[in-house]
């Protein structure tokens, strides 16, 4: 009796250790096939951008990693490998005359076997394929862009309106948390409903008094409007400067500090991860933005940045794919570098919006 | 006198910082929604901008008889319909799976679930039309595994290509994903203390709990892809060759406004249609909201 009892206990204390490991397992593993279907796509985008055009073409090409087709030479002429299956098994062997029914082949271990006569037809074999990576993609794709110009355009693009919008939005959002102005729900709600405009309604009036004062094919119609505040900005920055204590400012305001001073140097100094995120968030959105470049610099190439550049490798799918994706990593890698240095930034301003949004 | 002096220079100083929005809402809101209204009245373009006529409600008689009209926005609401689901199921999904106790290498996930949403619109529109080309990537790991091959039914090359724009447009979720994250980890730990002390499983915990205390943020995920589903462009763009033939398949509204707009330079007409879609996306808004009052949890009020 009394030893039952003792497994019994060693059975769940037992369990008890397992259950969270089986857990884990099963919880990373789901992740890990989640994440495996999601981004299988960036694996697409790396082998491609280290194939040639002409290894693309060929439906016989190893599709999943980068190949070439291995060759051989030969009393001076270079003759491709094929995969030849004979008495002692495969063979990689060299195709030297080319036969219908039968051809002769080289193999490269053994030369001075000479010419060896196979039957069989050769162009059901396959060919020999060794990995290898195409780096000259890379350089190539960023001549045919112009990819330098195209980077500087791309950063003042995203700078200047990262800047502006920065700037603007901490002006709006700060006073629409912290003065009562005759009006103001009014124009918060006004705010609010800005969101859901479609951008189309604003641009097709706009593009044609872009026009008229010659700026389409600038980066004016680009840059200037974030400097007018960005409503889903102003809200998050608005409803977290409300969760900062007001006894601090009324304080400075008794000492004769003027409300931008306040603002200078005690909202924002509280607020730096926020306001960080707030800017991180509209960098990441105006590099990768195709609309606005896409309607405002269509016709002047040397001013496009990198996202609309990439549509002169060809409209629609299948042109010159090795070249594509290479540039599509090349400007993946700025936006990477300032992900990767200010996660935890990105993620506590997140978390605090999170927080400030369940059950408020 | 000092009061009302304060007063004055608290409307003073609000209105100065609120100043760069009031402007810009004028000049970036008010006068455009104005003058795109008037411009939907005239035929007006570019290309020859002499001859504007006033014509009143024509373009709008125009509108209702181009089939393009009806072809786009059938697709674009079909997209809507199916996309903005998928958009906030699929990130609360792996926001769950993130926030959960038991996932090892949790900034790793994280940091690779964000990844995607860091490559170009244009980039992501070449990677998915190159991944789902032909007898490429998706026809060998999906297409053969499943017994379906490759053929000129219509039919399938259109199924492609709408699983093609889905997932393709799955890619721009990784902020959605972070907000859900966040307001998961937001939920106060001794709600689930209590619910666990009264034996509730995970399944239990997470709707009687989590989605009710994070339903304003689903709410807000909602209206967010619901907007950017009715602005889907830089897939259709490319799929459609920048809108130069009206016929193809990725026509969506955006994409024939854009080519009434930025190629043809029809700006009344491209005012009109404009119109169509603020009416379209005002219309569903509005449902969303209506839904969302008797949905959406908010614990202080």
């Amino acid at each position: 009796m009394q030893m039952r009892d003792f497994s019994l206990a060693d059975n769940g204390a037992l369990a008890g250790r397992l259950r969270p490991f089986l857990l884990t397992a099963t919880v990373t593993l789901l992740a890990t096939v989640v994440l495996l279907v999601y981004a299988t796509p960036i694996s697409y985008m790396f082998v491609t951008s280290l194939k040639n055009e002409t290894i693309i073409g060929d439906p016989f090409a190893p599709l999943f990693w980068p190949a070439q087709p291995v060759g051989f030479e030969y009393e001076g002429e270079e003759y491709p490998l094929y995969n030849v299956p004979t008495e002692d098994g495969n063979q990689q062997w060299a195709l030297v005359e080319k036969g219908r029914q039968q051809s002769g082949f080289i193999d490269p271990n053994n030369q001075s076997a000479g010419l060896i006569e196979w039957e069989g037809r050769w162009r059901e074999l396959n060919p020999a394929w060794r990995f290898s990576p195409q780096w000259t993609n890379f350089p190539e794709s960023w001549e045919r862009l112009d990819f330098g110009n195209k980077l500087v355009n791309s950063l003042i693009i995203t700078v200047v309106g990262v800047v502006g919008t920065i700037v603007s939005s901490v002006m709006v959002a700060y006073g629409f948390a912290r003065f009562r102005v005759p009006g103001l729900n009014i124009m918060f709600a006004l705010l609010i409903g800005t969101l859901l405009l479609p951008r189309e309604i604003l641009n097709v009036p706009l593009f044609a008094f872009y026009n008229q004062i010659g700026w389409i094919g600038t980066f004016w119609p680009l840059i200037v409007p974030h400097f007018f505040a960005n409503a889903l900005y102003v809200f998050l920055l608005r409803q977290y400067f409300r969760t900062l204590s007001r006894d601090v400012d009324e304080a400075a305001m008794i000492d004769g500090a003027s409300p931008a001073q306040i603002l200078w140097h005690l909202i924002v100094p509280q607020s730096l991860p926020m306001i960080a995120t707030v800017g991180l968030l509209q960098f990441f959105f105006l590099w990768r933005d195709f609309y606005g470049p896409a309607l405002y610099l269509a016709a002047a190439p040397e001013r496009q940045p990198i996202a609309l550049k990439l549509l002169s490798l060809g409209l629609g799918f299948g042109f010159e794919p090795h070249l594509v994706q290479a540039a599509s990593i090349m400007a993946l890698v700025l936006p990477l570098i300032v992900f990767l240095l200010t996660q935890r930034t990105i993620l506590e301003g997140v978390a605090i919006f999170g927080r400030n949004s369940v059950g408020k | 006198m000092s009061r009302l002096n304060m007063r004055q220079r608290e409307v003073a100083w609000g209105f100065l910082f609120l100043s760069p929005w009031i402007i810009g809402f004028i000049l970036f809101g008010l006068v455009p929604l104005g003058t795109s209204f008037y411009y939907s009245l005239l035929d007006f373009s570019l290309l020859k901008p002499d001859e504007t006529q006033f014509v009143g409600f024509a373009n709008y008689q125009r509108m209702m008889a181009d089939p393009i009209v009806w072809r786009s926005m059938t697709l674009t609401a079909t997209y809507v319909l199916i996309w903005t689901p998928l958009a906030v199921l699929f990130p609360l999904g792996i926001a769950t799976l993130l926030h959960g106790r038991y996932l090892f290498g949790k900034g790793t996930f994280r940091f690779l679930f964000y990844l995607p949403t860091l490559v170009p619109d244009i980039a992501v529109a070449y990677i998915f039309g190159g991944f789902f080309f032909g007898r490429g990537w998706f026809y060998r790991l999906v297409m053969e595994p499943l017994g379906i091959s490759l053929t000129d039914d219509p039919q399938l090359i259109q199924a492609i290509f709408n699983t093609m724009l889905v997932s393709a447009s799955l890619w721009g979720v990784g902020n959605i994903i972070l907000i859900l994250l966040a307001a998961q980890q937001g939920v106060p730990k001794s709600l689930y203390e209590a619910a666990e002390i009264d034996g509730a499983g995970f399944m239990c915990k997470f709707k009687s709990i989590t989605l009710p205390m994070i339903s304003p943020v689903i709410f807000y995920s909602v209206v967010i892809s619901l907007i950017g589903a009715f602005q889907f462009f830089a897939a259709p763009y490319l799929a459609a060759g920048g809108g130069v033939d009206p016929d193809n398949p990725a026509m969506f509204f955006t994409i024939y406004i854009s080519r009434n707009l930025s190629l043809l330079q029809d700006v009344g007409y491209a005012a009109t249609l404009s119109w169509l879609l603020t009416l379209f996306v005002g219309t569903v808004a509005g449902i969303v909201f209506w839904t969302s009052r008797r949905l959406v949890f908010y614990a202080d009020a």
